[in-house]
């Protein structure tokens, strides 16, 4: 009977054990992130942090329109003593402040690191100054101007007061996670900041696959809602919210109070407009800046440059009926073939995949990725592909969506141990 | 017979919890099947896509379209509100924080609060909303005397809440358009409506000149820096939270269906 009960107490343990993220719909999980009184404590003492420029990258060439992010510019939190620090690079879209960067500092910081918060390489702000080209969303050059940023941020930082950091920590989650695995490549060539580890949170694993996925949900047919206008109306209160606090147009949880009040109403349908939409506007300003930038591409006649004055109305609107396939072939595939006329689009989209680092990744033990098997940017090879490359590196999570669930206790856990032990914790 | 069942029920017990655990323990490490969210949605035809041109007549971003027949001078106008914004008003705000506690900060919102209450309740007199002109009415007179010129807000407590209204409000009740958009100098955007509204609520203050405040607010020049800083420390909002290179245009979209949607609030609710 002894054997008995020590048994009946393992099965209870194994049930209690069983993930508890609560929202099983990964499209809502997308939307409304982890219900607050699931969430992991994001403490509330004071953090000291500023946001810095680096004066001498300033780009004095772009146009007027973009006087406010002329200047490269990053966030950076310190503490008082000697501490790791972990480096965050934002998602599609995302400035270095946006909300799901600030939860994540908010972590780290309270556990004790430093946090260095970069912004996607997509964002408006680097379009115009973190990138030599302007156009971004290619994951070895990205990745390259992000290391260069990298360094350029902690040297800047040194030079004001003396920072003594301990060891360095890589973080990054969607888009971002990708771009980390390619800037922790870099780094290992490189040894020039020596992560010591680094985190990808639901990264795509092939580029084609996440961002067809994304421009798919745009297709979903909601009953009513047979043009934009008629959507917007549906939704506009929760949209007015979400841009305000996202500082990007980039999937947050913070439109939960929102979303909350109707949310049973909502089909899933509704949902992935929602969440194709606000993409889309991710891609239409990085359309419209990449153009502008380089005074040419499709939204505008060569050489205009365009002035505070000019209306930009219409080039929003001609830039939203652009979808991520579409900025790829407009605006990257040229300028690649620039160099190499050979390239296809299928080769460029292999160039900015995790695939294309299988073989590295396999046997970089100080590299983790963490993801969900009901994400949105991801298919059935993609989820096996993360398996058989990463094994034990690899943590899974039955639901969550696309990052729906990276404020979860369990998952901030896990984010934890891994950064502290290398390996996740025992489930 | 007895005995047997006794040794044997504990042993398919055994045997069953084993198998489970068993399970369990397999489940624990088999990898997940993608679950395909996107196979759970039905989908337009593609030439139907939201945002696909198949009506030439009608854009289907005409949404976006604000009348805005000064915007190349409302577009610099924004430019300078976002300068100023950064380089004046929030630092005065960041100031105000830093020498002042939370206590004195929120008396002097309610301060401020309690002037509004004037045209709020004409206004909701002018539209014919009888009970939230007699709540602004008793909240004025109950937050000027035992709030102490509505520095505090008993008011409240008894269950008589601030409902803002304007003279903005008034003309929309009474079927005027909001008219051209505008962005001005310092207060950000508006419209030809809300800007003769807000002209007239403050002549509103002025003429009834509720123990002589609103005459030393609006001729004192450090009584309006001050109304100027608690007027910039109650808007949450910021420039600054939005990255975008469409700001304007996003800007004044949220403005113009923002007050949209505070008309209609207004006039749904009971008279």
């Amino acid at each position: 009977m002894k054997l008995l009960g020590a048994l009946l107490l393992l099965l209870v343990s194994s049930q209690a054990q069983a993930y508890g993220y609560p929202v099983s719909n990964p499209f809502l999980a997308t939307i409304a992130g982890t219900p607050p009184g699931c969430r992991a404590e994001l403490g509330t003492a004071k953090i000291h942090e500023a946001v810095f420029g680096l004066a001498d990258e300033r780009n004095r060439k772009a146009p007027d329109i973009f006087w406010d992010v002329k200047t490269p510019r990053f966030k950076f939190a310190w503490q008082q003593s000697k501490a790791p620090l972990m480096v965050i690079i934002a998602g599609t879209g995302g400035r270095f402040d946006t909300a799901k960067v600030e939860d994540l500092k908010k972590i780290f910081y309270q556990t004790g690191f430093h946090v260095l918060q970069l912004s996607s390489p997509t964002s408006y702000d680097f379009i115009v100054s973190g990138s030599e080209s302007h156009r971004t969303g290619l994951s070895t050059p990205d990745s390259a101007n992000l290391y260069k940023l990298t360094q350029q941020a902690l040297k800047r930082v040194q030079s004001q007061s003396k920072l003594e950091v301990s060891d360095y920590y890589l973080l990054g989650y969607s888009l971002g996670a990708l771009d980390a695995a390619f800037v922790a490549k870099i780094d290992t060539d490189e040894k020039k900041v020596g992560f010591r580890r680094v985190l990808m949170i639901n990264p795509p694993v092939y580029l084609q696959r996440a961002v067809s996925n994304l421009d798919r949900l745009l297709l979903a047919d909601v009953p009513g809602v047979d043009d934009s206008t008629s959507l917007f109306n549906h939704y506009f209160d929760r949209l007015a919210d979400y841009f305000r606090h996202h500082k990007s147009v980039d999937l947050d949880a913070s439109m939960l109070r929102y979303v909350d009040k109707s949310v049973g109403q909502l089909s899933n349908e509704e949902l992935a407009l929602l969440i194709g939409m606000s993409f889309r506007f991710s891609v239409a300003a990085m359309l419209f800046t990449s153009n502008a930038m380089t005074l040419n591409g499709k939204l505008l006649p060569d050489g205009k440059r365009l002035k505070l004055r000019d209306s930009k109305t219409t080039y929003l609107q001609r830039a939203m009926h652009c979808s991520f396939e579409c900025y790829v072939e407009s605006v990257l595939l040229p300028a690649v073939r620039q160099n190499d006329n050979e390239t296809t689009l299928q080769a460029l989209y292999e160039q900015s995949s995790l695939t294309t680092l299988a073989n590295w990744l396999k046997k970089t033990d100080h590299l983790g990725v963490m993801h969900n098997a009901d994400d949105l940017i991801l298919d059935q090879s993609g989820l096996d592909f993360l398996y058989d490359t990463f094994g034990s590196r690899a943590r899974i999570y039955p639901r969550g969506g696309h990052l729906g669930n990276f404020l979860y206790k369990d998952n901030v856990t896990d984010m934890l141990g891994f950064f502290k032990h290398g390996h996740f914790p025992e489930s | 017979m007895v005995t047997s069942l006794k040794v044997r029920k504990p042993i398919w017990l055994l045997a069953f919890i084993l198998t489970s655990v068993f399970t369990v323990q397999v489940n624990s490490v088999e990898r997940l099947t993608y679950t395909n969210p996107l196979n759970q949605l039905k989908y337009h035809d593609k030439n139907d896509a939201l945002l696909n041109q198949g009506n030439e007549q009608q854009d289907p971003l005409s949404f976006l379209d604000v009348y805005d027949p000064l915007e190349s001078l409302n577009r610099y106008v924004f430019y300078f509100d976002r300068v100023m914004d950064k380089n004046l008003l929030k630092p005065a705000v960041n100031l105000y924080k830093t020498i002042t506690p939370v206590f004195v900060r929120s008396r002097v919102s309610g301060f401020f609060q309690n002037l509004q209450e004037i045209p709020s309740g004409v206004n909701s007199l002018l539209q014919f909303k009888m009970k939230q002109t007699i709540s602004a009415a008793f909240r004025l007179a109950i937050n000027s005397t035992v709030g102490v010129f509505g520095l505090f807000d008993p008011a409240s407590a008894i269950g008589l809440h601030h409902r803002h209204n304007s003279f903005a409000n008034t003309l929309a009740f009474y079927g005027v358009g909001s008219g051209a958009y505008l962005m001005i100098p310092l207060i950000g955007p508006s419209s030809v409506r809300d800007l003769a509204g807000m002209v007239v609520d403050q002549q509103l203050e002025s003429q009834i000149n509720l123990g002589s405040i609103p005459e030393v607010i609006f001729h004192q020049p450090e009584w309006l820096v001050l109304y100027g800083i608690n007027y910039r420390y109650t808007t949450s909002i910021s420039y600054s939270d939005f990255s975008s290179p469409f700001l304007y245009d996003l800007i004044r979209f949220l403005y113009t269906r923002k007050r949209d949607l505070e008309i209609m609030v207004v006039d749904d609710q009971p008279f």
